[in-house]
């Protein structure tokens, strides 16, 4: 007899191993109260689960290819709605913005070019007729206070 | 009839309608009924047929002579993987009450047998696999018809004449080598040694090819050797 042979008859040996007829006639009453109380027990959010499982399991293939198409198809429309709000809402806003820019065709001014703009004013004369000249305390380009000037020495 | 007898002349499992009809078994049939011929034929192949319809219609009676009739082989099954009296009831429990609640969904490709055999050997599998750790042994009791077995006089007569040979401690060291095993390895020894399944079916019930269960059975009946040396000499 070969070694394997020995393993085998060895290993064979635990069919005598037996929990006796008692347990094999007491089992179906055991699984049938075990069932009872488990139906008791299910919640029916795991009924739901269950029911759901089968049902997709039960489905053929072209069922399930279909649910999934339909999906997708929802998701896609639901998408592109979304999409195409968010454009609109731009394009409005572009559109007010760019309406409001086009009536000021100028272009502003820095804070540094209105610096530099002098008032050039030619030197007047600002001698009245009959009256003597009177000069300016600052010697620029100011006019005193009534002195009226005309066009041409402005 | 001893388990032992009950195990070793076990029925093989009905074969389906492809295999016979491959093999050229059944007849073809001429009459303009040979629907109403095929189902009969059909039924006859596999004898859990009726039992199972009418399970599926709902009679209770027919899926308990299910129960009734499998219970005994699939508890050997879950018990020589687990070791454990209590954990292969409480598996052997879940097993039917699956096997019943999935019943609409089987189709008949296989025959009730090898389906509901799948069923607890992957249900035994994923326990051994979550339960990482190894679990104090539950022994059952071994009938004392063993002492008549020839293979047990061997056994005894050629292990050390000065230290006889218990049957609790033959049982004991055999149920811890075998819980020394992978859960995979154990698998194909109960199937194949304690079970007598062929190759073929071991193979379509682990999914895997008939050369993988070879080869798993023989690196399983290597490391048995090794543990089992003493019970050899």
């Amino acid at each position: 007899m070969s070694e394997t042979d020995d393993i085998e008859r060895l290993i064979r040996l635990k069919r005598y191993e037996s929990p006796g007829e008692a347990y094999y006639s007491a089992f179906l009453e055991d699984l049938k109260e075990r069932q009872r109380a488990g139906m008791l027990q299910t919640s029916a959010r795991n009924l739901l689960m269950e029911r759901i499982g089968t049902w997709i399991a039960e489905c053929g293939r072209t069922r399930c290819v279909l649910a999934l198409s339909t999906c997708v198809v929802a998701v896609l429309c639901t998408t592109f709605y979304f999409a195409s709000i968010t454009a609109f809402n731009s394009e409005s806003g572009n559109t007010i913005a760019a309406g409001s820019s086009a009536s000021s065709s100028s272009p502003t001014l820095s804070e540094a070019d209105i610096d530099s703009i002098q008032l050039k004013i030619p030197e007047l004369s600002t001698r009245v007729p009959d009256q003597k000249v009177v000069q300016t305390p600052t010697g620029g380009n100011l006019i005193p206070i009534g002195v009226h000037l005309g066009l041409r020495e402005l | 009839m001893t388990p032992a007898d009950c195990d070793a002349l076990a029925p093989p499992p009905p074969a389906t309608l492809s295999d016979q009809t491959s093999a050229g078994e059944v007849p073809a049939p001429t009459d303009v009924d040979s629907a109403a011929v095929n189902q009969q034929q059909k039924r006859r192949i596999d004898p859990d047929a009726d039992l199972v319809v009418r399970a599926r219609s709902g009679e209770m009676r027919a899926f308990d002579e299910l129960v009734e009739k499998y219970t005994p082989r699939l508890y050997g099954l879950v018990y020589h993987m687990t070791s454990n009296h209590d954990d292969a009831n409480d598996i052997l429990q879940e097993v039917f009450s699956k096997a019943y609640r999935s019943l609409k969904r089987f189709r008949g490709k296989s025959s009730f047998y090898t389906w509901i055999y799948s069923i607890a050997t992957n249900m035994t599998l994923n326990f051994l696999k979550k339960r990482n750790r190894r679990r104090m042994m539950s022994l059952d009791d071994v009938d004392l018809a063993i002492e008549n077995d020839r293979d047990f006089i061997d056994v005894t007569s050629k292990s050390d004449p000065v230290r006889e040979v218990g049957i609790s401690e033959l049982q004991e060291r055999l149920n811890i080598a075998m819980q020394k095993l992978s859960v995979d390895h154990r698998a194909v020894v109960t199937m194949f040694d304690i079970q007598a399944m062929p190759h073929a079916e071991i193979a379509k019930i682990l999914g895997i090819s008939e050369g993988t269960v070879r080869s798993r059975l023989f690196y399983a009946h290597q490391q048995l050797q090794a543990w089992l040396e003493d019970f050899r000499k």
